[in-house]
């Protein structure tokens, strides 16, 4: 893994079209400023994990679409 | 063209059906091609099929049906790469996960997908400072009216 040093204000830049730039640092944590192209995705690890997880749980089984059919009846009844 | 799926067996679909998410979904980044296939009758669920797998499919409701008070904001980045021009043709659904049976049912608020049904093109997006759950019940009154911020 590429380690770099970097201050307040300074700059790292990614290709060529990612900018990431220290805003801030206190208290051991860092404020990142990230430009980059919109068709590139950029979230916190930890809630991009989190979200890999569920649709791993979620594409989990076969259903019974017979099931699932009579349940989603049942929601729009409750809905009125 | 005739496709496998998991859950309805062999279905007959039209390319133009598939719609295209570019950069897959967390944890299923390879997969980039899926129909949304309808149950029968009225019914807010709909099989949302990988063309690709036959045993990838998920669950997908429209938020709306089953819960109160969900808002997405699709940021200006997202809209551009989704080629979103108008709201009409904007689809969003969100993912639902069975635990030990169907009936206990969550759904994920937190990261819905935006389909473009014009564009044929879609993406989970994720929305982080929502507040919104992972696992949000579904299937009983009180559950219904937690998921408001």
């Amino acid at each position: 893994m590429l380690v770099l040093t970097r201050k307040k204000d300074e700059k790292i830049i990614i290709g060529n079209d990612i900018v990431i730039t220290v805003l801030n640092i206190e208290g051991g944590q860092v404020s990142l400023g990230i430009s980059a192209p919109e068709d590139v995705a950029i979230y916190r690890d930890e809630i991009y994990a989190e979200i890999m997880a569920e649709n791993k749980e979620a594409a989990g089984r076969k259903i019974d679409l017979g099931q699932l059919s009579e349940l989603g009846k049942q929601g729009e009844k409750a809905d009125g | 063209m005739e496709l496998m799926t998991r859950d309805f067996g062999k279905v007959d679909i039209d390319q133009n059906e598939v719609i295209k998410f570019t950069q897959g979904l967390p944890g299923f980044e390879n997969y980039r091609e899926y129909v949304l296939l309808t149950l029968p009758g009225p019914n807010p669920f709909f099989i949302l099929q990988s063309v690709e797998e036959q045993e990838l499919a998920f669950i997908t409701v429209d938020p709306w049906e089953v819960v109160s008070g969900y808002e997405v904001n699709i940021n200006d980045g997202d809209k551009s790469f989704l080629k979103i021009t108008n709201k009409e043709e904007v689809l969003i659904l969100v993912i639902g996960t069975i635990h030990e049976e169907l009936s206990d049912m969550t759904v994920n608020l937190a990261a819905p997908l935006i389909i473009n049904v014009r564009a044929k093109l879609g993406k989970q997006i994720i929305l982080e400072e929502s507040g919104y759950a992972v696992r949000q019940p579904i299937f009983s009154q009180e559950a219904k009216e937690q998921v408001v911020k």
